[in-house]
């Protein structure tokens, strides 16, 4: 009896310890910080050796797939040049592909840094990566990284001399002024726990098209101008309701993602404070 | 319950968990089944639980919860409080019939995942995170739980293997 009345007040103990660490998120913090700042290191060492082993044993067993693959792949290469020709006709839609596939030539005046995904979050509902970089390297809380093809992947939100925690574009937390390309319709991309984010607050009268690209508005100057988010894929419009809403596909995969850029060159117009709020 | 018999596993939780949350970030992500990841460290701390007891379980699911929330974007303690309030429950079966059947542990590890998710999730919604429940039930967290207890059936032998070489049983001397 005696036992077993210890044991529950041990259980209890853990149980009150663990509300206290939520409780007092904000001052265990720090404490993480240093914690992701020792870990960092050996993140980056388990990543590195997790990948190449993945890629030997990929190599190793699916070579044969991968050249008949590379076969047809190259069939269907033919056929898709082909139909690019007539795609290059289209005045408008040869405009749009080319600001995309040219980032980088577009975007002369950011500079960019290139960071390595050293570690996902544990959790598969949580949009958070891991990266490589940190303060020594120049970054700052609030920077945008894009992806390696120059799609918009998130902002850092957390930092230790070498790493930065980054936040997801399809995190509930995000909030990114966004505009429809084609249309100019402007509103709100937001991210939910699962599934994908939507396009808030746009304005009834705006015409929204499912296949639209979205692209960052540089309102508030919190983000870039122009990087794309991703496209419609559907839309959500009631006949009596002021706004209407989008579901968007990221253009960037998150799910296998190893490399990113950090624009270091643009840091965001608002106070530390107020990004770190969010 | 002497504060003494918990030393073993405690020194284990200690060296083990930080680098199983490691490895959960870095290398499970490398078997992701579309998009799903299996969770190691929820589901050693299960077995644990089941193998141990209360007290060991739940001091595994604490030093496991802080050690996930360093590399997890949720506010800091989410993690702690779902698995410890996972842990308390699930050790509530220990030294009865959940380890004597092969099937048991992992439809525990099945309960305990969704469980967790759906702590995890009302921490979150609760501190103003936008969560669709349903979504996240039927993409992630069914799925998750499967992959989690598909994958406790060696996991639970391999953690077993463990609690036999933390806690050697006394040999008899003739």
């Amino acid at each position: 009896m005696v036992e077993a009345r210890g044991g529950r007040r041990f259980a209890a103990v853990f149980l009150v310890a663990a509300f206290l660490v939520l409780l007092l998120g904000r001052w265990v913090k720090p404490v993480n910080l240093v914690a992701l700042s020792a870990a960092a290191p050996f993140a980056s060492v388990a990543s590195t050796v997790a990948t190449d082993t993945g890629d030997v044993i990929s190599g190793v067993t699916q070579g044969n797939r991968w050249r008949d693959e590379n076969q047809s792949l190259q069939d269907q290469v033919g056929i898709v040049v082909r139909q690019n020709m007539l795609l290059q006709a289209q005045l408008h839609d040869d405009k749009l592909l080319r600001s995309m596939l040219r980032f980088d030539e577009l975007n002369k005046h950011m500079e960019f840094l290139t960071a390595r995904v050293i570690m996902q979050d544990p959790n598969s509902l949580a949009p958070y990566i891991l990266i490589n970089r940190g303060t020594r390297d120049g970054l700052r809380r609030g920077m945008t990284v894009v992806s390696h093809r120059g799609y918009f992947v998130g902002s850092i939100i957390d930092l230790t001399s070498n790493a930065a925690k980054v936040q997801l574009v399809s995190s509930p937390s995000s909030s990114v002024g966004a505009l429809d390309l084609k249309t100019r319709a402007s509103g709100l991309v937001e991210g939910q726990y699962s599934g994908l984010p939507q396009l808030h607050w746009v304005v009834a009268n705006s015409t929204l098209h499912k296949g639209d690209f979205i692209v960052t508005s540089g309102q508030e100057n919190l983000f870039p101008r122009t990087i794309l988010l991703g496209q419609v894929t559907s839309v959500q419009h009631q006949n009596s309701a002021l706004f209407q809403s989008a579901v968007i596909q990221p253009a960037a995969d998150f799910s296998n993602m190893e490399m990113v850029q950090v624009i270091r060159n643009f840091v965001p117009s608002v106070p530390n404070r107020l990004i770190g709020s969010q | 319950m002497n504060v003494r018999n918990l030393h073993p596993g405690f020194v284990t939780a200690l060296w083990l968990l930080p680098i199983l949350s490691l490895l959960q970030g870095t290398v499970v992500n490398h078997f992701a089944f579309r998009g799903i990841l299996p969770g190691i460290v929820l589901i050693c701390v299960v077995d644990w639980g089941i193998l141990r007891g209360t007290d060991e379980g739940m001091l595994w699911a604490f030093v496991a919860g802080l050690c996930l929330d360093v590399f997890s974007g949720w506010p800091p303690g989410t993690n702690t409080v779902a698995l410890v309030v996972v842990a308390s429950i699930v050790s509530l079966g220990q030294g009865t019939f959940i380890r004597t059947h092969a099937l048991l542990p992992p439809a525990t590890v099945f309960g305990a995942t969704i469980l967790f998710y759906c702590i995890a999730l009302f921490i979150l919604e609760s501190t103003r995170h936008q969560v669709a429940w349903g979504d996240a039930l039927r993409d992630t967290v069914i799925p998750v739980a499967i992959y989690n207890a598909v994958l406790n059936i060696p996991g639970f032998r391999l953690v077993q293997r463990l609690e036999s070489h933390v806690y050697p049983l006394p040999r008899a001397h003739w």
